[in-house]
């Protein structure tokens, strides 16, 4: 196991773009699933609530985080919805296939 | 379902969250609004190019909107966005671990003078627009 302080050191130099190729794959070679996950998650996690930042109103108008973006969101949540419903209608058909093949055998199982 | 009398903006995140769970879309996008900006530059500082940080972007409040019923009004919703979010990120990484393919342009968008590097050095600096003229 890699210890957290050098861990989070070479996190730090990749957030900073200061990391090597070599580097990239050493801390890359932490994200196999193994004894690392806790400290790995911890500092991302660190990194993603980072309030530190100054709020800068132009970031609102970029192409990715536009009005439209929602828009974008609305999309994938109607196709998320549309799938499972297909999903659940299919699961329901085979239920029900599965129950009238298994009352058929059974019938002709009480006939012989 | 949305209600055009409430003034979404001025309501309390945990009034947001309550509205969120009985499906109402508006409520939905006040909150992405109010966390977008901070969520997508967090994310971009790791993951480094623009398309990707977007698309977990998306992917975090999809996940969110999926999720809704089990979203407590009473706790911080950034902790549940930013869970989210952090293991959506995480995911990224662990592909890049795992996929050689993937692996390659990880690490090619992370090696230094990549646009997502630059676009997070520069909005601290006020320089955001510049640098994506420039890019």
């Amino acid at each position: 196991m890699t210890d957290k302080h050098s861990l989070n050191n070479i996190f730090q130099r990749y957030l900073n773009n200061e990391c090597s190729t070599y580097e990239i794959k050493y801390l890359l070679r932490h994200f196999v699933p193994g004894t690392n996950d806790a400290v790995l998650r911890e500092m991302i996690a660190q990194n993603l609530s980072d309030y530190s930042f100054v709020e800068n109103p132009k970031l609102q108008s970029l192409p990715v985080l536009a009005d439209d973006s929602f828009q974008n969101i609305l999309k994938e949540i109607a196709t998320e919805d549309t799938s499972s419903s297909e999903t659940a209608d299919v699961a329901i058909h085979n239920t029900l296939f599965i129950f009238k093949i298994t009352s058929v055998l059974a019938l002709v199982l009480l006939l012989l | 379902m949305s209600n055009k009398y409430i003034n979404y903006m001025v309501l309390a995140e945990s009034e947001l969250i309550t509205l969120l769970k009985s499906d109402d879309e508006q409520a939905f996008e006040q909150l992405y609004n109010n966390y977008k900006v901070r969520l997508y530059r967090n994310i971009l500082r790791i993951i480094k190019t623009e398309e990707q940080a977007g698309k977990l972007l998306r992917e975090a409040f999809v996940k969110i909107w999926i999720d809704r019923e089990n979203i407590d009004p009473n706790k911080p919703f950034r902790n549940h966005l930013f869970k989210t979010a952090e293991n959506l990120v995480y995911e990224v990484f662990r592909e890049a671990a795992l996929n050689k393919r993937n692996q390659n342009y990880f690490i090619k968008t992370a090696t230094a003078n990549n646009v997502g590097g630059r676009i997070y050095r520069n909005v601290d600096t006020g320089g955001l627009f510049k640098t994506i003229d420039l890019s």
